[in-house]
């Protein structure tokens, strides 16, 4: 029974001939061993020199087994390597003793070498495994926190909130973000109920009734609305959105929502559709400016092909063509003209 | 065979030109001068009917709508606002190809065509037939 790595034994006994032994037997198997005949001397070299298992008699003079194994998970640096106990106390209750001290294993002397031998290797391994878990632990947590700062970030950018509402216990959180577009301080208690205090009047009814909706309509699994909320700094436009959150049974368990601040955005959106009016008002005003002299010339060719019985002379109908013509080019330079102009203050800009 | 009683045609545009040509095309379905009455603004043909409002009388308006002083819509809110007793069908005759504007016409019952100009004879004179059908109905 070979260990895969040389691994550390420290043996504390205060029988010399159990010390060699013990050292021997562990040596002949490929491990590293400190022995030492005393609590105290093991615990301070234990201090310096991490083992990676105990191996701890429990009768010895001044400082006995248990209270080393007590010691020794008193420092954080100590406390998860494995302590097993060898000793001739074979009654239960020294046993139980022994466990609720923190020992993982127990050895009965007179002991059989390939049973100690057995139990050291089991307990080194599964230290490995726990060591490796913790670290696995240790990285999965890392992972968890950067990836969370990450998305809080990426919230915090897009100015989007967050907020979960606990459909069992009834709670409420809000990220930070939600509390500053509803301008609740952090820490105050909340409810869904407080993303439509000071609904503005003319959003209030449909808004709620949405609400209503997702909240007691079986069929309706997203609440997805726009709505104005009275503030004393003025008013804002708010985007809200939520769904519920299922068990494995399909119940419902949570309410996950997200909030954006869209203010702006109307805004712009608002500023965007009066600027298309405009250009659309101007382009049917320029349209019409065509027309009329358009219309016009259209009016008179159809007459001069119409007009048999030469109600107007061939040179009144030439003249009022070249009239309304020559006030079509006009029209026309104007508009190159002020295309020039706004394209000249663009470029300046 | 009873020759039925043509309306009087009231032509309302501030192009002069234009209210030239329409008297003309006028003139071609309907000899009698007459009949035939040009106004350059809403105002004004306002006037004309009330002054010379009667049961007997039937009017045919030919309206554009950019005018100054009182354009086609504020002349026909006005009409439908004051209580007159001839009996008056609008033929809208506009420049303006705004799908806005032929559904604005569509919403008052006085109009009963919109045509962009230019005018034809030939679709003046469907006007004509359409106005008598309308009256005798």
């Amino acid at each position: 029974m070979k260990p895969t790595d040389k691994s550390t034994i420290m043996v504390v006994d205060d029988t010399p001939d159990n010390l060699t032994l013990l050292g021997e037997m562990l040596n002949e198997c490929g491990y590293r061993t400190l022995l030492f005949p005393r609590g105290d001397l093991a615990l301070k070299a234990a201090l310096r020199n991490k083992p990676d298992l105990f191996l701890l008699d429990i009768m010895m003079p001044n400082m006995d087994g248990y209270q080393l194994c007590s010691k020794i998970k008193e420092y954080p640096s100590l406390t998860n390597i494995p302590v097993i106990y060898i000793s001739a106390l074979d009654d239960t209750q020294s046993k139980v003793t022994a466990f609720s001290m923190g020992a993982v294993d127990y050895i009965s002397k007179p002991f059989q070498k390939q049973e100690v031998l057995a139990r050291v290797q089991t307990h080194l391994k599964l230290q490995k495994i726990q060591n490796e878990l913790e670290i696995y632990n240790n990285r999965l947590e890392e992972m968890v926190a950067d990836q969370t700062a990450d998305l809080i970030q990426a919230q915090t950018i897009a100015q989007f909130g967050n907020w979960k509402h606990n459909l069992l216990s009834g709670e409420t959180n809000w990220s930070l973000i939600t509390h500053e577009i509803f301008e609740i301080p952090n820490g105050n208690p909340v409810s869904p109920m407080h993303l439509f205090s000071n609904l503005h009047p003319d959003d209030s009814e449909k808004t709620l009734k949405k609400w209503t909706n997702f909240r007691e309509d079986g069929s309706v699994f997203m609440f997805n609305t726009q709505y104005r909320i009275k503030f004393n700094t003025g008013e804002k436009w708010i985007h809200s959105i939520a769904e519920y959150q299922f068990d494995e049974q399909g119940n419902k368990t949570k309410i996950i929502g997200a909030v954006k601040d869209i203010t702006e955005r109307k805004r712009y959106l608002e500023e965007l559709s009066t600027k298309n009016q405009t250009l659309q008002d101007l382009a049917w005003k320029q349209s019409h400016a065509f027309r009329a002299p358009l219309t016009r010339i259209m009016g008179l060719a159809n007459f001069a092909i119409e007009d048999q019985e030469n109600a107007l002379s061939c040179d009144f109908l030439l003249e009022q063509i070249r009239t309304s013509a020559k006030e079509l080019d006009s029209i026309v330079r104007e508009i190159s003209q002020q295309i020039t102009e706004s394209q000249t203050n663009q470029s300046e800009t | 065979m009873t020759k039925k009683k043509l309306p009087e045609i009231l032509i309302v545009d501030d192009d002069p030109m234009i209210l030239l040509l329409h008297k003309l095309i006028v003139q071609k379905a309907v000899p009698d001068e007459n009949i035939i009455h040009q106004f350059e603004d809403g105002k004004k043909t306002l006037e004309f009917i009330l002054d010379n409002d009667a049961h007997d009388k039937n009017y045919l308006i030919l309206l554009d709508i950019n005018m100054p002083v009182m354009d086609g819509w504020q002349f026909l809110d006005q009409l439908c606002e004051s209580s007159y007793v001839s009996s008056i069908c609008v033929a809208m005759v506009t420049s303006s190809i705004d799908y806005r504007d032929k559904m604005k016409a569509n919403e008052y019952d006085l109009v009963f065509e919109y045509i962009e100009k230019p005018l034809k004879v030939d679709s003046f004179k469907s006007l004509l037939e359409e106005e008598t059908t309308l009256r005798n109905c």
